[in-house]
C-alpha cells in the first residue's frame, strides 16, 4: 500500500495521545473509571493508527508529511517513518498501552495518566522527526513528561540534570548543522535528511561525531553518567517505570541513529566510543550491586557498539538490539520495585535477558574481526552480568504475570521484523541484489 | 519621534489620568484595560496600514503595550504604581521610535526616576545615570567611537539593572505590575543597543563591551536562578539572565536584529507569566504549596520558556541566533552562553519541580486568573506552535533599522 504524498496520517498518529491527555485531564479526580476508559480508548487508538502504518510500510513508499512551519527560518513540520520508525511506532502504542492497563484503575491518577500519553506523544515524534529542532521539541516535551512522571524533587532534578545535559548538547549540535546549511547552500534549514551532505574538514567531522556521542553518554546513559537511574527506578511506579525504561531509553540513541551516524558515520572519534560502550558492558558485569543503572548502561553499550559496526548487518543488529534492550527492560520494569525481600521464580529475569541475547549475537560477531579486544571486554562484561546469580525476585501479581504475554509475541515480532533494521543503503542495495 | 505613534503611546498617558483623577472607584480601574487594548489595537492598525513605517518602533511599542495590557487585566488593587507603569510606558515608546539619541536616553533616564518610589541608595542611579550622560555627550560632541558607546552602553544596562532589582525586590505582592515596568524598560533600554550596534558600535573596544555585559548577565542571573531563596530575587535573576540573551543576540551583527527582538518579545511573556504565577509568593520553597493547577501550569509555561527550552515559546529563536552569532565567529562566546543556558534551565527546573511535587500542602488557593492563562495560550499557539507570523514580524523589524 502506498500513501499520498501529504498524508496526515503521521500526524494523526503523533497527536492521538495528546488529544487523550487533554481528554483525559477533564474528568474530575474522583471519575476514574471515565478517566481510564479515555486514556486507554486513546492509546488503544494510537496502536491500531501506528499498526496500519506498520503493516502498510514498503521501502520508498512510506508516508511523509512535510509542511513549512516557520519558512523564514527553514524550519519545517516533517514527519516521515522508515523500516526502523515502522517498527518503533507500534513499540511506542504498545508501550504506552501496556503502562496504562499496568495498574488498578484507582491507581492511576489524572497526572499519570495525562503525563503518560504526552509522553507518548513525545516519543512518536521522536521516532517520526524528520526536521531538527521539531526533533528537539518532542525530545524537550517528553523530558518534560518524564520529569513531572517522577514526582520527587530530588529524582526530577538529577534526572533532568543529566538530561537536559543530553538536550543542550544535541541544541548545539543541530544548531552548528544549521548554521553550515545556511552557508554551504545559502538556504537555512534544519532538514535532518540534509546534514550527511555537509562539506566538513575532517578534523571538524570528528568533533561533531564526538559531540553527538556525547549526547548519547548522557541520556541513554553509558558509563559513568548513570547516577540517576537508581533513584529514579525507585521514586516510579509501575506505569512510568515501564516508560522510562522501555520508551525514554530509546531517545538517545534514536538521536544517534537518526542525526550522527548518517551524518558522521566512519569518523575516527567512533573508537573512542566504543570504548566508552565497552567500559559500560564491563560496568554492568562487575558492579557490585544488581541494580537498574548497570543493567541499562550495559545493554546501551552494546546497542552502541552494533550501531558502530563496521557492517551493515551489525548495525541492523544494532538498531534491532534498540528495540530488544526495550522489551527487555520493560520486562523487568514490570516487577514491584517495593517488595525486594520477597522470593520469587527466575523466569521473568530469564526471558527478559534471553530477549537481548540475538542481536548480541550478531553485534559480537561482526566487532570480533575489527576490534577484538574491545569485543573481548564487552563479552566478559555481557557473559559476568549474565552469569551472576540473581538471589531474591519479588512475585509477579497476575495482572504483570498476564501482560508478560503480549511482550513476548512482540519480541517475536521484532524478530521476524528483521529486514526493517537495515540502515536505508543497504537496504537499497540488497532491493537491488534480488532485482 | 514618529507622530503616528502619537495616539498609542498618549492613549497610556491617558489612562494614567483616568487612575490618578478616579483611583478610588472602580469606573476608572475598569477602563484603563480597555484603553490600553485600544492602543495595542492601534499599533496592529499602523502596522497593516504601513503609516509611519517604521516597523522597528511598532514592534516594540506593541511589546510593551502587551505588557501594559497584561498589567492593567491582572493588578487591579495596585492603582499607584499602575499610573507610574502607564507614565513609564509612554517613555517607553517614544524612547523606541525616536532615531535622536538624546530624546532616546532623556526618556529612558525619566522613566527610572518616575518608576523608581524609594529615596535610599541614591548613589546606585548616580553613577550609570552619570555614565550614560558622559557617554552621550562624547558621541554627540567628539563623535567617539569607542569610549562614548562602551559608556552608553554599560550605563543603560546598569540603570536597567539596579532599577529593576529594586523595583522587583520591593514587595512581593504586585509582581506583574513590577515585572511590566521592568521589561518596559528593557525594551526602551534594548531599542537604544539596537540602534549603536547597527550604526554606531563597528568593531574593537565597543563590541568588547557588548559581549562582556551579554556574557556577565548570563552569568549573573543563570547563579541567581540557581541560588535564590526568594521569589523576587528569582525573579530578578531570570529578567537579568534574558537581558543578558538579547544582548548577546546583538553580536550576530545584522543578522542578529531578528533573534534579539524575538528573544525580546518572548522575554515579556515568559517574565510576567512567572510574575503573574508567583505573585504574592514570598520563598521559593512556597512554590509547592500553590493549590491551584492552572497557575502551576503558568508558572511552568513562563520559567521553561524564560529558558527557551524547547518546545516551548522563545526556543524558536535560538536557532537563528546562534548561527548569526557563529557568522561571526563568536563560537567560544556561544559555547559559554550555552553552558550558562543549560545551568539556567536547571536553575528554572528547580522552581517547576518544586510546584509539581505531590506532597506539596497546597495551601495557596487563588488560580493565576483569567488573563494569565488567556496570554499563557495565546504565547504557546503564537511563540511556539506556530510561530512564523511572529517570526516575519521581528525579522521585518530588524530590517527597519539596518
Amino acid at each position: 500500500m502506498s500513501w499520498p504524498p501529504a498524508s496526515s496520517i503521521l500526524s494523526v498518529l503523533v497527536w492521538t495521545p495528546a488529544a487523550g491527555a487533554l481528554l483525559s485531564a477533564l474528568p474530575a479526580e474522583d471519575r476514574w473509571a471515565l478517566r481510564r476508559k479515555l486514556s486507554v480508548g486513546s492509546a488503544a487508538l494510537s496502536l491500531a493508527l501506528a499498526t496500519t502504518v506498520s503493516l502498510a510500510f514498503e521501502p520508498g513508499g512510506s508516508p511523509r508529511e512535510l509542511r513549512r512551519w516557520v519558512p523564514s527560518l527553514g524550519l519545517s513540520y516533517d514527519f516521515f517513518v522508515d523500516g526502523l520508525g515502522s517498527v518503533l511506532v507500534v513499540w511506542i502504542a504498545f508501550l504506552a498501552l501496556l503502562a496504562l492497563v499496568s495498574v488498578g484503575s484507582r491507581e492511576l491518577g489524572r497526572r499519570a495518566a495525562c503525563l503518560i500519553l504526552l509522553a507518548e506523544t513525545a516519543l512518536f515524534g521522536l521516532a517520526t522527526a524528520g526536521d531538527g529542532a521539531q526533533f528537539l521539541a518532542f525530545y524537550g516535551a517528553g523530558l518534560l513528561a518524564l520529569t513531572l512522571l517522577l514526582g520527587r524533587v530530588g529524582e526530577m532534578k538529577k534526572f533532568f540534570l543529566f538530561q537536559a545535559a543530553g538536550a543542550t548538547l544535541a541544541l548545539v549540535y543541530i544548531a552548528i548543522s544549521y548554521h553550515l546549511i545556511w552557508v554551504q547552500t545559502g538556504f537555512p534549514s534544519a532538514e535532518i535528511a540534509r546534514f550527511p551532505s555537509l562539506v566538513m574538514f575532517p578534523d571538524f567531522q570528528n568533533r561533531m561525531f564526538l559531540l553527538g556521542a556525547a549526547v548519547v553518554a548522557c541520556a541513554a546513559p553509558l558509563f559513568p553518567l548513570t547516577s540517576w537511574i537508581s533513584g529514579a527506578a525507585s521514586a516510579l511506579a509501575i506505569p512510568g517505570r515501564l516508560l522510562l525504561f522501555g520508551g525514554w531509553s530509546l531517545a538517545g540513541t534514536l538521536f544517534f541513529v537518526r542525526v550522527v551516524l548518517p551524518a558522521h558515520g566512519r569518523s575516527e572519534g567512533a573508537h573512542y566510543v566504543m570504548v566508552l560502550a565497552a567500559l559500560s558492558l564491563l560496568y554492568a558485569g562487575l558492579a557490585s550491586r544488581r541494580t537498574w543503572a548497570p543493567l541499562l548502561a550495559g545493554f546501551q553499550g552494546l546497542v552502541l557498539l552494533g550501531l558502530l559496526s563496521p557492517t551493515s548487518e551489525g548495525v541492523a543488529a544494532g538498531r534491532a538490539g534498540m528495540l530488544q534492550l526495550a522489551l527487555a527492560l520493560t520486562t523487568l520494569a514490570l516487577w514491584q520495585g517495593d517488595s525486594e525481600d520477597a522470593r520469587g521464580t527466575a523466569l521473568t529475569r530469564g526471558i527478559a535477558v534471553a530477549m537481548f541475547l540475538p542481536p548480541c549475537w550478531v553485534v559480537l560477531r561482526e566487532q570480533w574481526s575489527t576490534a577484538p579486544a574491545l569485543t573481548a571486554i564487552a563479552v566478559l562484561g555481557l557473559l559476568l552480568a549474565m552469569l551472576r546469580p540473581e538471589r531474591t525476585f519479588p512475585p509477579l501479581s497476575r495482572r504483570q504475570r498476564l501482560l508478560l504475554l503480549p511482550l513476548l509475541g512482540f519480541w517475536v515480532f521484532s524478530l521476524l521484523a528483521s529486514s526493517r533494521y537495515l540502515p536505508v543503503d543497504s537496504r537499497t542495495l540488497a532491493t537491488a541484489e534480488e532485482e | 519621534m514618529r507622530f503616528v505613534l502619537l495616539v498609542p503611546a498618549g492613549l497610556p498617558l491617558l489612562a494614567a489620568w483616568v487612575l490618578s483623577s478616579r483611583a478610588a472607584s472602580g469606573w476608572g480601574r475598569r477602563m484603563v484595560a480597555p484603553v490600553d487594548a485600544l492602543a495595542l489595537l492601534s499599533i496592529v492598525w499602523l502596522w497593516h496600514a504601513g503609516v509611519g513605517s517604521d516597523r522597528f518602533s511598532l514592534f516594540l511599542a506593541a511589546s510593551v503595550l502587551g505588557a501594559l495590557t497584561f498589567a492593567a487585566l491582572t493588578s487591579e488593587r495596585e492603582v499607584e504604581s499602575l499610573g507610574r507603569l502607564h507614565l513609564g510606558v509612554s517613555l517607553s515608546i517614544a524612547a523606541a521610535s525616536t532615531s535622536e539619541l538624546s530624546w532616546s536616553v532623556a526618556a529612558i533616564l525619566l522613566f527610572g526616576i518616575l518608576v523608581r518610589q524609594g529615596r535610599e541608595r541614591l548613589l546606585y542611579f548616580f553613577v550609570p545615570g552619570i555614565a550614560v550622560l558622559i557617554g552621550l555627550a562624547l558621541i554627540l560632541a567628539a563623535d567617539s567611537k569607542v569610549v562614548g558607546p562602551v559608556l552608553l552602553v554599560a550605563g543603560l544596562s546598569t540603570w536597567w539593572l539596579v532599577l529593576s532589582r529594586e523595583v522587583l525586590r520591593s514587595d512581593t505582592s504586585g509582581l506583574v505590575t513590577r515585572m511590566a515596568a521592568s521589561f518596559s524598560l528593557l525594551v526602551a533600554v534594548s531599542s537604544v543597543l539596537l540602534r549603536i550596534s547597527s550604526a554606531r558600535i563597528p568593531e574593537g573596544a565597543a563590541l568588547g563591551a557588548i559581549h562582556a555585559l551579554s556574557l556577565g548577565a548570563l552569568a549573573l542571573g543563570t547563579l541567581g536562578a540557581l541560588g535564590a531563596t526568594r521569589v523576587t530575587t528569582f525573579l530578578t535573576a531570570l529578567a537579568l539572565a534574558r537581558a543578558g540573551l538579547v544582548l548577546f543576540a546583538l553580536l550576530g551583527g545584522a543578522q542578529g536584529g531578528g533573534p534579539s527582538l524575538m528573544v525580546l518579545a518572548a522575554s515579556g511573556v515568559s517574565l510576567l507569566l512567572v510574575a503573574a504565577a508567583l505573585d504574592e509568593t514570598d520563598a521559593i520553597d512556597g512554590v509547592s504549596n500553590l493549590g491551584s493547577g492552572s497557575r502551576r501550569l503558568v508558572l511552568a509555561l513562563g520559567v521553561l520558556s524564560a529558558c527557551s527550552f524547547p518546545p516551548f515559546p522563545g526556543s524558536v529563536a535560538l536557532f537563528p541566533l546562534a548561527s548569526a552569532v557563529l557568522g561571526q565567529s563568536h563560537a567560544i562566546s556561544l559555547l559559554v552562553a550555552v553552558a550558562l543556558h543549560f545551568l539556567l534551565a536547571i536553575g528554572s527546573m528547580r522552581v517547576v519541580a518544586r510546584a509539581w511535587d505531590p506532597g506539596g500542602a497546597r495551601t495557596v488557593g487563588n488560580g493565576a486568573g483569567l488573563a494569565a492563562i488567556v496570554l499563557a495560550i495565546v504565547a504557546t499557539v503564537a511563540l511556539a506552535i506556530a510561530p512564523a507570523g511572529f517570526v516575519e514580524l521581528a525579522r521585518a523589524a530588524a530590517l527597519a533599522i539596518l
